[in-house]
């Protein structure tokens, strides 16, 4: 890992790429914990329509909230990756962070459904 | 001898890809109805779809990104929809012209009704994108393209007068029409021509064919040789009908006839020809705006995509090019809009988005993080500045007045 991040060049909307080299997501957030003196410390990785509607603003993030009720976000813990800059790598497999939700639901509902899919 | 190849192969692309439903329509309006007074937009807007060719691939050969990821991770999301949203509806519209224009052509051929033939469309346009392979679709439906050529056949022997035509390009003329209804289609063939359909194509089938430092020579070549013969397919139609149609006062009202042009020329052929022209370009340029749409959403989403994958390893993927096959397709059936309509409508809509997607991807252009040493040179960028700034206030002053004097 690089020895200086920038938070917002090397991580949020930077490309999720698991351990099998597969493009996951873009980050859409990150959660941070205020330490004792007050200092960020960067815990997980957010994505999901959630934290990515919040970042186009707040009329937008609440509306999305509201239609999907509010548990579409997926953390996935800052011991999970294992490189950043200019992608984020992560050292688990995609399935393994729940952040691939809409892709599962649309393989096993519609595309798989159809012939010649395989 | 293989870098020959893939050099004249994308040259062949380019020519087959340049000429559309949008390129036709607005190039017939234009020939019958103002001559030769519109050609320097043909050539406007071939100078500026050079440009971008050129600085697209060189992106692709720089680093291993396409446009929309780094759209995504340089401009972040809230930025980054505004182009997305314009493309999506603007391809929207695209998508429905051609797949009009292809079922057109097949009711000009066989007689059976347009409807009918737009299912049929729709349907083989999904099943090769569904089981069809990338260079499949890059090569075969452009090459097939190359028989835009008639019309730069008929424009000899009908017997062009080519001192007027060059005239007409240095001192445009309106002539009798009005000034509103002539920038109203001079925008037209500018978003016609500089189609942002093509960039997001070409950044990905580039990444796709793994294009490294080395194509930046053979890049050039296709985007120069490739696109400038491409306009001369297309200008070869503002010139057959300013022969052909404009001295018996013949507008091209509907998409036949533009048919006309080629009937003088070839007789009976001429039907055959222009129905196959129409088809073999709209199909290519549906399937390329179809696979545009789904790699415009899982770039800048960050999803998994890819022609050569098997559908159920890239879901979302197929789901998009799907649901913007049976939307367009619904459009054409439920409206019962007229092709040509459509058409004018998608490439004035194009041409006012145009600068949504284009001026961000000049300020990546000019990034060393993505080009390093090979970022843009001045004279490009100030060339697709200004050509992007006149198209949109050509589209932008030309649609509100069109709707006030009831024309179109």
């Amino acid at each position: 890992m690089k020895d200086e991040l920038l938070l917002m060049r090397d991580i949020v909307d930077c490309q999720l790429i698991d351990s099998d080299g597969e493009r996951v997501t873009k980050v859409a957030g990150v959660e941070a914990d205020l330490r004792e003196g007050g200092r960020p410390v960067v815990r997980a990785l957010l994505v999901g329509p959630e934290p990515l509607a919040r970042r186009t603003g707040p009329r937008i993030g609440r509306l999305v909230e509201h239609i999907t009720g509010g548990n579409r976000e997926v953390r996935i813990p800052w011991e999970q990756v294992l490189n950043a800059g200019p992608d984020v790598d992560l050292d688990v497999p995609a399935s393994a962070t729940g952040a691939t939700r809409v892709e599962d639901w649309v393989r096993e509902k519609i595309i798989g459904k159809i012939p010649g899919s395989r | 001898m293989r870098k020959y190849l893939s050099v004249t192969l994308g040259i062949l692309t380019a020519i087959g890809g340049y000429v559309d439903v949008g390129a036709i329509a607005t190039a017939g309006e234009a020939g019958s109805k103002y001559g030769f007074g519109l050609i320097w937009a043909m050539l406007l807007g071939t100078v500026c779809i050079i440009f971008l060719i050129e600085m697209v691939g060189r992106m692709s050969a720089m680093n291993d990104k396409t446009y929309m990821d780094i759209l995504r991770e340089k401009f972040g999301i809230k930025f980054a929809l505004l182009p997305l949203a314009s493309e999506l509806i603007a391809n929207f519209l695209l998508l429905a012209a051609e797949i009009g224009g292809a079922a057109f052509a097949l009711y000009l051929l066989t007689g059976i009704p347009f409807q009918i033939w737009t299912a049929a469309v729709a349907l083989s346009l999904w099943l090769l994108l569904w089981r069809g392979s990338f260079s499949l679709i890059e090569d075969g439906t452009s090459i097939l393209g190359l028989v835009t050529l008639c019309f730069l056949v008929a424009s000899f022997t009908l017997g062009t007068p080519w001192n007027a035509a060059a005239k007409g390009v240095v001192l445009p003329s309106i002539g009798s029409g009005s000034p509103v209804d002539y920038f109203y289609i001079a925008a037209g063939i500018l978003g016609a021509i500089i189609s942002p359909y093509l960039l997001f194509f070409y950044s990905s089938g580039s990444r796709e064919e793994g294009w490294t430092r080395k194509m930046i020579r053979s890049n050039r070549i296709i985007a120069v040789v490739g696109m400038g013969f491409g306009s001369v397919s297309a200008i070869s139609i503002i010139l057959v009908s300013a022969v052909a149609l404009k001295p018996l006062g013949i507008q091209v009202g509907q998409l036949q006839t533009v048919a006309l042009g080629l009937v003088k020329a070839f007789g009976i052929w001429g039907v055959y020809l222009f129905a196959a022209t129409l088809f073999i370009c709209c199909f290519g340029a549906a399937t390329e705006i179809a696979l545009a749409l789904s790699f415009e959403v899982t770039q800048i989403m960050g999803w998994k995509y890819g022609e050569d994958r098997k559908p159920r390893d890239a879901a979302v993927f197929n789901l998009i090019f799907l649901v913007y096959i049976v939307g367009s397709t619904l459009l054409i059936g439920l409206t019962g809009m007229d092709p040509l309509q459509l058409t004018i409508f998608s490439v004035i809509f194009t041409a006012l988005v145009l600068p949504a997607v284009v001026v961000p991807f000049l300020a990546v252009m000019n990034d060393p993080t993505y080009l390093k040493d090979q970022i843009n040179g001045p004279f490009s960028n100030v060339a697709v500045l200004l050509i992007v700034l006149l198209t949109f206030v050509l589209s932008a002053v030309s649609i509100p007045l069109t709707i006030l004097t009831g024309g179109g």
